[in-house]
């Protein structure tokens, strides 16, 4: 046996290994949440971080709207996956994996805000430079008011701010409604309350934000 | 249509609303109004959508995600090591081991000196038929209970030295009879005993 057959011998079986373990991730990056739910049912820890990684930056961004902090939002992101991991074997699979973890999310970060524990500090994002292509910003800045004297990020914050002022129930409907883009239907069924309650506190929550805001409108 | 109802479906419908509410709009200049501060709102609040915490913002998640598992799935720490740990007592084996052999010590200390008082007798007291501290408590078979100390035992005892209370109604010489003994050894024997069977002569 020369020098390279045993060198080729003693990588063999790690080659195969790691070409296994290759499969295997993109086998389960590819795979539908139910796929990853059943396989973390039956103890696969390595499909709950596609999950996680799936789904963590559309939680955080809820999460993030309603708290306007970044290290509520993280810890709250957190928790909230670690609370569906820990009851993941309970999960019925009657809903979506994300309406689930969505809905999991949205209520701690209710119960946090009722508790008053929100850091009262706001964490101003980077705005993308995808702004400056949306037809609503353009509108909106276009309009002969106040507004164009303004920066954007004295815009964010004044809205983050009258955001903070409005109830932590009807911040919610606001953010899922309209920065989320949310259907009615999908919120009542997230926050488990009818539509018409839904409508009620969009409408006043509205109502609140034109009357904070009206320099800015 | 009233205008409180149109400006209801504004905020509703925003702007797919209906041919009623825009022929209303179109009529009512306060509707109007409403329906384009509404509008500005929901262009306002659209800037939220453009947020982002940075790109590298979730570099990390994953792993403090992994951290705060283990954390939350770790075994809890007992009430020894919680007061330890709120202590700031380092060595906490060989402390919780001290602390464990200074209790049994105190324990056994405290059983001895127990003891040690219940069977002291006070300097005063005589034994006497009336003495009712000292009687120990008998159980229904007539044996003293368990916790009866050595020495209320045998307090409770009949003493051999008091005549019974009917001995004070018999005659004097009766009562000297049944003192005395019974078996009066006559001769103590200087030989010794011996076992063997004695030899038998026919």
């Amino acid at each position: 046996m020369t020098a390279l057959q045993k060198l080729a011998g003693k990588f063999k079986p790690q080659t195969i290994e790691q070409a296994r373990r290759a499969e295997h991730v993109i086998d389960l990056s590819q795979a539908d949440d139910e796929t990853l739910v059943a396989r973390v049912q039956g103890g696969d820890m390595p499909a709950y971080d596609h999950l996680v990684q799936r789904y963590k930056e559309r939680i955080y961004a809820t999460v993030y709207h309603m708290t306007s902090n970044h290290e509520d939002a993280n810890d709250l992101v957190q928790d909230a996956f670690i609370k569906a991991y820990k009851s993941i074997g309970g999960f019925k699979r009657e809903s979506s994996f994300y309406t689930w973890i969505y809905r999991i999310a949205v209520n701690r970060t209710l119960n946090h805000l009722k508790r008053g524990k929100n850091r009262f500090h706001f964490s101003l994002d980077d705005i993308d430079t995808h702004i400056q292509n949306d037809p609503d910003f353009v509108e909106l800045m276009s309009h002969v008011t106040p507004r164009r004297e303004v920066g954007l990020n004295e815009l964010q914050e004044k809205l983050n701010e009258a955001l903070q002022k409005v109830s932590e129930s009807h911040r919610a409907v606001v953010v899922m409604h309209d920065v989320q883009g949310m259907t009615h239907a999908d919120i009542a069924k997230t926050l488990k309350c009818s539509e018409g309650t839904v409508r009620s506190r969009l409408f006043y929550a509205r109502q609140q934000l034109q009357g904070i805001l009206s320099d800015y409108l | 249509m009233d205008c409180q109802k149109a400006q209801r479906l504004i905020h509703d419908l925003g702007n797919g609303a209906s041919l009623d509410v825009q022929r209303h709009v179109s009529e009512c200049s306060d509707c109007r109004v409403t329906q384009q501060r509404a509008l500005h709102l929901q262009q306002l609040l659209a800037i939220k959508r453009h947020e982002n915490p940075g790109p590298h913002y979730f570099d990390n998640f994953l792993s403090n995600f992994h951290n705060r598992l283990a954390q939350e799935t770790a075994p809890q720490p007992t009430v020894w090591q919680r007061v330890l740990a709120r202590l700031h007592i380092e060595p906490a084996p060989r402390l919780r081991y001290g602390f464990t052999h200074a209790l049994g010590v105190a324990f056994a200390v405290t059983l001895m000196w127990r003891g040690l008082v219940a069977t002291d007798l006070p300097v005063n007291t005589t034994r006497s038929v009336d003495n009712d501290s000292l009687v120990p408590e008998l159980t229904t078979s007539g044996l003293p209970a368990p916790h009866s100390t050595p020495r209320m035992i045998a307090s409770a005892l009949p003493s051999p030295t008091v005549p019974p209370a009917s001995a004070f109604l018999m005659p004097a010489a009766a009562l000297r009879d049944m003192s005395a003994p019974r078996y009066i050894l006559d001769r103590i024997s200087l030989s010794p005993a011996s076992y063997e069977l004695a030899s038998i002569h026919f």
